[in-house]
């Protein structure tokens, strides 16, 4: 019976309670919704960091990752690559020839970059770069070496589409060669630093010059599952003990530490929430109690156990949470699923988030388990904030507490 | 001799009236034997509600002892005099005090089910009490469905609901009618003669104090005149 008459307590005052339980839905609705707005920026980041850039697996020499050398090769990289092929956990394996840090000039201007030896047909498959193309063709069109480059470099090196660029490197003979490139297309990525970081050629252009007596320094592995990287990455790593394989957590360490502090940061800005919400139940179940001090005197005059007064309280509160929680949950999920198609517009900030590698329109959005875990914490945010207030309940004295009006 | 129901020795009850003590109840000894209809009477701060509260075991006194059936509850803890209180003393307050969220039949169930008694059990104890009391037809009716006579008609079937030695009534007629009081009056001797029902009352009203047995008159914490009726 004290769970009915706590439940009976409840609906006493009705606006009262239900401003509780619609505090506690609307606040674990804005924490939800937030956390689902930061994972679309990060899930945006991370699907361009491994889609655009690093793939989910690279392999090299060691050499190669330690120095920054693009001269240390991958020996027999074909074998290699056909081995990993034949993986059907792998969507698409593609060789490359890369250049790290290396200086391209235009007749107007000089810029740092990485230049990848790509095979584009290879490549489209792994990094979509034909996708992302705003100007210009896919290495067509042009009977120099061809040159791929972002939109942003463009502008920067002031060179239109077929003008010439020239890079310098050393190569693997350590002889300094100088190639001329003309650009036939311009992409746009939403992370900046690729975007005028990064410039693609063909790899056998690169290979003519480099002599690295393989075919490639660099092999880039996309999976149709990301689930399956760890599994993979022992499995390459068992067939070539002499290469360094990497997922894109040993690649991008950065966006690592991003993901993997999300849930941390994401839980202690909802933990700041709820301990709002806290204060506010706290304040009206203290009220709740001292408005009834009276009638609690006399129950326990006529007999009943403080740890059933106790519980009397604790419950009332867990029915108003048990109603704001899902109430919060439902809001959350429906808006993050209209927001999360409909995007939110943040085009007026473009340039500043993609700088950062976010992109412009967020699409919020959350993984089941989230939801669980929020509802889960705010119900005991919820049950916590109550023992405050039933415990000021069955500290009362019985006498004092019939002499209340 | 008889052990009475109740019984006091010495006892006392002084509050610390910022440097001033005030003696509320002064070395009293009472003995109220099985049965009694007995009214503790006198003019407002006389010590009747701090006399029934240490008897009751609301309240501790600083000197003296309390004696339910021989037994002296003095020495016990908070949560044992709350367990006692469920199985030996029936409480009806001035203002009623009934859960406002529970029926009346729920009420007077309410006790029972504090003890322990099985829900057949104390469905057909409560239906039987408040059938006693006049009220079978209000056992679905909340406290604020019902009258301020019907509603400590209810207090009185939920102070009998759990077989209790005795019965205590602080001011049970305060808030009532004319009316009211008299059919509680009524109900409360009935049920002494019938069931031999210890009832002790604190009260001011003439008519409760006309219909008592016995009537013990307080001054300044003292008992000053005993008197006992045909």
């Amino acid at each position: 019976m004290v769970p009915l008459i706590a439940w009976r307590n409840v609906w006493r005052n009705r606006l009262r309670s239900l401003l509780v339980a619609l505090s506690i839905a609307v606040g674990l609705w804005g924490g939800t919704f937030f956390m689902a707005v930061s994972w679309g920026m990060y899930a945006h980041q991370l699907d361009t960091v491994i889609n655009d850039q690093v793939s989910h697996i690279q392999v090299h020499a060691p050499r190669f990752r330690d120095d920054d050398d693009g001269r240390y090769g991958i020996p027999e990289a074909d074998m290699l690559l056909d081995s990993i092929r034949t993986d059907l956990r792998v969507k698409a394996a593609t060789e490359r020839i890369v250049l790290p840090g290396v200086m391209v000039q235009s007749t107007a201007n000089s810029a740092g970059v990485s230049v990848l030896g790509i095979d584009p047909e290879d490549e489209e498959k792994v990094t979509g770069l034909h996708d992302r193309l705003t100007d210009g063709t896919y290495f067509t069109g042009t009977k120099s070496a061809p040159m791929v480059m972002g939109a942003k470099l463009a502008k920067k090196l002031k060179i239109d589409l077929r003008g010439r660029t020239v890079i310098s490197f050393l190569n693997a003979q350590d002889s300094l060669v100088a190639m001329s490139f003309r650009v036939v297309g311009l992409y746009h990525s939403g992370n900046s630093a690729l975007e005028e970081g990064t410039v693609y050629v063909r790899r056998e252009d690169l290979a003519r010059q480099m002599h690295l007596g393989t075919p490639a320094n660099e092999i880039a592995v996309l999976l149709t599952d990301e689930k399956d990287l760890d599994a993979v990455q022992r499995k390459m790593q068992a067939i070539r003990p002499d290469m360094r394989v990497e997922s894109w957590k040993e690649l991008s360490p950065e966006l690592r530490l991003v993901v993997d502090s999300f849930s941390q940061y994401t839980y202690i800005f909802i933990g700041i929430i709820l301990l709002a919400l806290m204060f506010g139940i706290v304040n009206t179940m203290l009220m709740a109690v001292l408005e009834r001090t009276r009638e609690l005197g006399m129950l326990m005059a006529i007999g009943m156990e403080r740890r059933r007064v106790f519980a009397m309280v604790m419950w009332e509160t867990v029915y108003m949470a048990v109603i704001g929680a899902p109430l919060g949950m439902l809001l959350a999920w429906v808006s993050i699923q209209v927001v999360g198609r409909t995007g939110i517009d943040l085009t007026a900030f473009a340039a500043g988030l993609s700088s950062y590698g976010f992109d412009a329109v967020i699409h919020p959005a959350l993984a089941a388990n989230f939801y669980l875990e929020i509802a889960g914490l705010g119900i005991a945010a919820a049950i916590l904030s109550a023992i405050y207030p039933a415990w000021k309940a069955v500290r009362m004295r019985p006498t004092e507490a019939l002499r209340k009006i | 001799m008889e052990t009475p129901v109740i019984e006091t020795r010495g006892l006392t009850r002084t509050y610390d009236a910022d440097t001033v003590p005030v003696h509320a109840v002064n070395g009293i000894d009472l003995r109220v034997e099985k049965g009694e209809f007995t009214a503790i009477i006198g003019p407002s701060g006389c010590g009747k509600t701090t006399l029934m509260n240490m008897i009751g075991g609301l309240d501790e006194p600083t000197a003296g002892h309390v004696l339910i059936d021989g037994e002296d509850i003095g020495h016990k803890s908070a949560n044992a005099m709350i367990a006692y209180r469920l199985h030996h003393i029936g409480f009806v307050f001035q203002a009623y005090n009934l859960i406002p969220v529970l029926t009346a039949l729920e009420n007077v169930s309410f006790v029972m089910l504090l003890q322990g008694v099985k829900k057949r059990e104390r469905q057909q104890r409560a239906q039987e009490l408040l059938a006693s009391v006049g009220l079978m037809d209000k056992l679905d009716k909340r406290p604020n469905e019902l009258s301020g006579g019907q509603q400590q008609r209810v207090a009185v079937a939920r102070a009998l609901a759990s077989r209790p030695r005795f019965v205590l009534a602080d001011e049970p007629t305060a808030n009532l009618d004319s009316h009211s009081t008299h059919d509680l009056i009524d109900l409360m001797a009935e049920l002494n003669r019938k069931d031999n029902m210890t009832f002790l009352f604190a009260t001011h009203d003439q008519r409760v104090i006309d219909r008592a047995r016995r009537v013990v008159t307080l001054e300044d914490g003292r008992i000053v005149k005993d008197e006992k009726r045909g």
